[in-house]
């Protein structure tokens, strides 16, 4: 009797956990190793990377972005979207490194950064990315590469409520991160001993930025210039 | 090719979801495809979804540099399939480097993407329309989701009258506003 008893609270214990198990919320997770690569390690994989090379000319806070996103932990998995040392949704790990979350964790750092690398350069010629990148500021804040790489990494299309919005709290994901936010925090996480390849970290002014179609194709309006150089004048 | 594209045809009637134009009234679960094991016979990888197939099995080979020793690229579609008398109707969105994925970030949480969507008619063995627009594409449910994510799903309806199919999605239990679409036929 006292067996069958024991048996049948076991078989309950034992049902009551698989169904947790079934049901419960997940939670952060870890695929492969767990990793602590640095600043500088995030920034040397981005400049080995297929990344345009107007971006890596800020590879260092690229490799901040890399810090801020995953503590440097490769295998990181938050337990909803995203994985990584540049927290890809499960969406873009399938796109842009042709494999399931599982997989991309246990990738290695240099094929993680390849597959990020393709995904910022798919979404640099978004209309979100071009009309940012025609702004010297939004919202009071800088436009630089660091930015432009947030607006790619929260989404382009939530880059595009941003810029409709007209302020940095136009999105804000789960967390209240913005975009704005987060190109600081990249900027912030750098190597401080890092150095860029044409510039140190966090370009200044207009016209630091990258574009496309370079600065003299998006001029101000004349009426809102400062100077006004007639063709004449050349 | 011909040989390929009868299969292809045959195959439809065979689609285990295909859903008769008088239960039109209700959402149908749009159902979750995997093209990893190449296919002949299947609409979706045949009439459907060649070129998106055909680009992710360049991109892995040329840009990954991995070989696919005979499979295809990971390419996911969700689908729906109704038939309408002699016609047949097939609903699917796929996800491509053409969708838009939404956030990548630690503190971000299960978004859709906007992905390219299809809308084939068949009538008597023959393609009579492709329609192309975007769609909403929902992650495929496993079980390292969060509970709330496990049934996130896309829903599809056709309405015969009318000519449409209207697509709605659900994600942690709730109507994603910006995916609720209504596309006609006509």
């Amino acid at each position: 009797m006292r067996t069958q008893l024991v048996s049948l609270l076991l078989t309950i214990i034992l049902c009551g956990s698989v169904l947790l198990s079934a049901s419960g919320p997940a939670t952060a997770a870890q695929y492969c190793e767990r990793t602590n690569y640095s600043a500088q390690d995030i920034t040397n994989a981005v400049r080995n990377s297929p990344l345009r090379d107007d971006l890596k000319g800020t590879s260092c806070s690229l490799g901040g972005l890399g810090r801020f996103e995953s503590g440097g932990n490769k295998g990181n998995y938050n337990g909803s979207c995203c994985t990584g040392i540049f927290q890809l949704n499960n969406a873009n790990v399938q796109k842009y490194a042709g494999t399931d979350r599982a997989g991309y964790g246990c990738m290695s750092l240099q094929d993680q950064v390849d597959a990020w690398a393709r995904l910022t350069n798919d979404g640099y010629n978004s209309p979100a990315v071009r009309q940012l990148a025609s702004m010297s500021t939004f919202d009071g804040q800088k436009v630089d590469a660091s930015f432009i790489a947030a607006c790619i990494q929260l989404g382009t299309g939530n880059c595009q409520k941003m810029l409709n919005s007209g302020t940095c709290s136009g999105f804000a994901d789960i967390n209240g991160t913005t975009i704005c936010k987060m190109a600081n925090n990249a900027r912030a996480m750098a190597d401080p001993n890092c150095q860029d390849g044409q510039a140190v970290c966090g370009p200044s002014g207009p016209g630091d930025f990258p574009t496309s179609t370079g600065i003299a194709a998006n001029p101000p309006t004349a009426s809102s210039a400062s100077i006004v150089v007639n063709p004449t004048d050349v | 090719m011909r040989a390929t594209f009868t299969l292809a045809i045959v195959a439809l009637f065979a689609l285990p979801s295909v859903a008769p134009a008088q239960n039109a009234g209700g959402w149908q679960a749009m159902s979750y495809h995997d093209f990893q094991v190449p296919s002949t016979t299947d609409p979706l990888q045949t009439l459907v979804w060649p070129d998106v197939i055909r680009e992710a099995n360049a991109y892995v080979t040329n840009e990954l540099k991995r070989p696919l020793a005979g499979r295809n690229a990971l390419v996911t579609a969700l689908a729906s399939t109704y038939r309408d008398g002699n016609r047949t109707i097939i609903v699917s969105t796929a996800l491509s480097r053409a969708c838009e994925s939404g956030a990548n970030d630690k503190g971000a949480g299960i978004e859709p993407s906007t992905c390219p969507l299809r809308i084939v008619t068949i009538e008597n063995g023959k393609v009579l329309a492709i329609k192309s627009d975007t769609g909403c594409y929902v992650d495929h449910a496993d079980p390292d989701l969060p509970a709330k994510n496990r049934n996130d799903n896309s829903f599809t309806r056709y309405d015969p009258a009318a000519g449409t199919v209207s697509l709605r999605t659900s994600i942690g239990g709730r109507d994603v506003p910006s995916c609720a679409r209504t596309y006609s036929l006509k």
